[in-house]
Parts: structure tokens; sequence; C-alpha cells
């Protein structure tokens, strides 16, 4: 339990740091350096638990108890990362946003003005099939795009989840 | 623990029945009905068997990640036009001229705007639409948190 708790408290201080110091930097401000704080506290935490479970496991041999402690330890910075950044992310704003935030701003009765709000969409476009290259889940072939390993079992995973959740994948 | 992973494949079989049954588009609160009732009953479980064990605490902790990512996921391939394009690249490989065309009918106004209005957070009005309460008290929230966080 000892752990869990050290665990616990080390996280609350690794949000506090952000909230009350790092969020004012501009490294921080940027999608990539808050996942970045995110994934390599996460690293140097997975790795602190593994190397104490290997040295109980040393001294005590294997115990269902030393696994329990690993897996609570690494699921609670897994919680505690994913709700901050979900949370992180939704400060960004998305297209819906935009699109919510125009109709407020206009006067009432007027009509969206689509052709402004389309090009945000699409100038997003040529972003989203770069990305997909260059994170290495698709690859170029000609004027075709086409998935990697990778992407393929990345696409299968979120087919399978959007299958669960009747997600429909409208054509 | 093993606990916590059968009471997830528990909720995914559960919402996945859920979600073919009225009512429509309320897949996210579903999920979150379904897993606080197997979680209350996950609770319960674990500390009648392990008390306050570190047992207990990693079972409930597994079932809270998966759960959590679960639900991520899926959101992704609700909102996410890139994962509804990689999901579309599992049939094979496809034109750029295809795919930015899909990607643009997903990001088409009107069809959010249907999306908007289906989820209360816009009503459709003489002239246009207009934002409800809840898109409202939605704005707000994100502005504050905007505010808060200033991402770049």
């Amino acid at each position: 339990m000892a752990w869990l708790l050290g665990s616990l408290a080390y996280l609350v201080l690794h949000a506090l740091v952000y909230l009350v110091v790092l969020r004012t930097r501009d490294a921080f401000r940027s999608e990539r350096g808050v996942f970045m704080y995110h994934a390599a506290s996460a690293v140097v935490v997975t790795l602190a638990v593994l190397i104490g479970a290997a040295q109980a496991s040393w001294m005590d041999g294997l115990a269902i108890e030393t696994l329990a402690m690993v897996v609570a330890v690494v699921c609670l910075h897994g919680i505690y990362s994913m709700t901050f950044l979900e949370v992180w992310s939704l400060s960004q704003g998305s297209y819906s946003l935009t699109i919510l935030r125009t109709v407020e701003e206009s006067p009432p009765g007027t009509p969206i003005d689509e052709a402004t709000l389309e090009s945000v969409g699409v100038g997003k476009r040529q972003q989203r099939l770069d990305g997909m290259t260059t994170i290495g889940l698709a690859h170029r072939r000609a004027d075709k795009l086409e998935l990697t390993a990778l992407g393929m079992l990345v696409a299968s995973g979120l087919g399978l989840v959007a299958w669960l959740a009747n997600v429909r994948q409208d054509a | 623990m093993i606990e916590g992973l059968i009471c997830f494949v528990g909720v995914l079989l559960l919402h996945a029945l859920a979600t073919r049954l009225p009512p429509a588009r309320q897949t996210v609160p579903k999920v979150i009905g379904i897993g606080a009732l197997v979680g209350l009953g996950l609770v319960a479980w674990l500390f009648s068997r392990y008390g306050l064990a570190i047992t207990t605490w990693a079972g409930l902790l597994l079932f809270g990640l998966l759960c959590e990512l679960y639900v991520f996921c899926f959101t992704l391939t609700m909102n996410s036009v890139s994962t509804r394009l990689i999901i579309l690249l599992r049939g094979g490989p496809s034109s750029i001229t295809a795919l930015a065309l899909h990607a643009d009918r997903d990001s088409l106004v009107s069809r959010r705007v249907d999306t908007l209005v289906a989820n209360g957070f816009l009503e459709n009005g003489p002239g246009g639409p207009r934002v409800t309460e809840k898109g409202r008290r939605t704005l707000k929230l994100f502005g504050r948190l905007r505010a808060f966080f200033r991402p770049l």
C-alpha cells in the first residue's frame, strides 16, 4: 500500500507543478509539451515500480500482492494522465465548438455562414492525411494511401471498438 | 485483478447490447450508467473478499482504466475524422482524392449542425439555428478551460 499512497502523492505533486508553474510556459502549452510531460512521468513511474517489484520478488519470491502493486500504480498513473489530457484537449476547442460559437455570436435569425466554416474544415484535410503518414499508420504509394502493419492493427482495434459501441461509419 | 478484467468485459458486452436498443444516440450516458452499476458491484465484491488490501485497489484501478480507455476510443471513432479515415482504409488502399472527399464530407457544416441539433446544443429556429441553454453552458465551460490552460 505504501507504493500506491506514494504514487498518489507524487501524482498530486505532478499536477500541482503543471497547474502552478508550467501552465504558463510556452513549451507546456502545446499539445506535444503536455503529452511529453505525462508520457515521461509514466515511463519513470512504471520503471520505478517494476524495479521495486523485482527487488521485492528477489527477496521474498513473486507474490500476487507484488503483481497487484505494479498493476495498481501503473493504472493509477494511466487514469490520471488520460483524464488530464482529455480535459486539456477540451480547452483546444473543436470544429463543432467553432460552429456553436459562430451561431452564438451571429445576430438572431441569421443563417450560418457555411462557406467560411467549410474552409476551416477543408483546411484541416491535408493535415489529417499527412498526419497519418508522419506517425507511421499509413504510407503513400503513387496517389494512394495504404495502411502499414501498425496502421492495420490500430484500425482493427478502433473498428472493433466502433462496432461494440454501435458507432456508424457512414459512407 | 481478474475480477476487474471480467467486469470490464461485462461492461463491453452490455454496452454493445444497450447501444442497439432505444433510445438512440445516447452512447456515452449508456456506458456511464452501465459502468457505474458494474463498478459498484465490483467494489462490493472486492471489498468483501479482500478488504482494503492492494489486490482490491488493483482490481478497481484496472477496471477504471480500461473503461476510460474504451470511452476515449469510441468517442474518437465518433468525433475524429482522422480516425474514421483510418478505419476506412482497412478495406484496402484508397486514392488521396477519395479520402479527401470523405474527410470533406465529414467536415460538412450541415452535417455537424445536424449532429449538434440531435445532441441538444442547437435548435432549429426561424431564419437559422440557435444555441440552446445546454450549448451556452458548454461554450462557457470550454471558454473557461481555454482561459485556464491557454493552449498554443
